[in-house]
């Protein structure tokens, strides 16, 4: 509660103001001092001095508070500033990575394909000299490619 | 001399630090490396014959080599973002 009053006036009032509000205080609290030897004003001077005195501490405490803010202010502007650059350099790592990937993915498929019509170019020579893949080596093959132990498929079904 | 003390701990309070913090935005990593592994493509019963197993292997192979695109993907991707991270602090 206290922090949201000492907020709320330091959001709302000029700095300018505080500085003011702690000479005012000041000068009457002396201006007081002074008039508690002079009978006719005593009374108001006794009642003066204490109003001005808090006056000037409250007028302190807000200055002191606003230059805390400002500089919080500025530190906080700066964080600010470091982070937009560091968001715009790791979207930008992000986006030049993704464009990398892809090329690579693209580049890959592609050797594969270039492969694949090579294997189709050389079908007839390969299946000349080699029988066909026995059951054991079918299955053995897809066992490797399920990273499986078990007997996962039959080729006879 | 109280009526100092008081007042001196009073103002220090204008200073104390209440300072936001600013959090910096997760980066979303490319689509590409979110995608999820696909198997690996065995023999069809079918497929008896040599240029079946060459071709299949290739086709695994070419698999192969996309996943370990995205994985050395996701760690160049971490490094670049570390390293821009570890220049905020």
């Amino acid at each position: 509660m206290f922090e949201l009053i000492v907020n709320h006036f330091l959001g709302n009032i000029p700095v300018w103001v505080f500085p003011f509000m702690a000479g005012i205080g000041f000068g009457i609290f002396i201006i007081a001092g002074i008039a508690e030897h002079i009978e006719p004003v005593r009374i108001y001077a006794l009642i003066a001095r204490p109003v001005s005195f808090i006056v000037f501490v409250i007028g302190v405490f807000l200055y002191g508070g606003a230059g805390v803010v400002a500089i919080q202010q500025q530190a906080l502007q700066e964080a600010q500033h470091r982070t937009e650059l560091a968001e715009q350099a790791a979207a930008d790592a992000t986006k030049q990575l993704a464009d990398n990937l892809a090329s690579q993915e693209h580049l890959v498929k592609g050797r594969g394909y270039g492969v694949g019509q090579i294997i189709s170019k050389d079908k007839t020579k390969i299946d000349r000299d080699c029988a066909r893949l026995n059951d054991n080596a079918w299955e053995d093959y897809n066992r490797a490619v399920a990273n499986s132990g078990s007997k996962i498929l039959s080729p006879k079904k | 001399m109280k009526r100092l003390i008081i007042m001196s701990v009073f103002l220090l309070t204008a200073c104390a630090n209440t300072a936001t913090q600013v959090i910096p935005k997760w980066p979303e990593a490319p689509a590409d490396l979110q995608q999820p592994a696909v198997d690996l493509t065995p023999l069809k019963p079918e497929q008896r014959n040599l240029s079946d197993l060459i071709s299949n292997s290739n086709e695994n192979y070419t698999q192969y080599y996309i996943l370990k695109e995205r994985y050395e993907g996701w760690q160049n991707w971490y490094q670049s973002q570390q390293k821009i991270w570890q220049g905020l602090q």
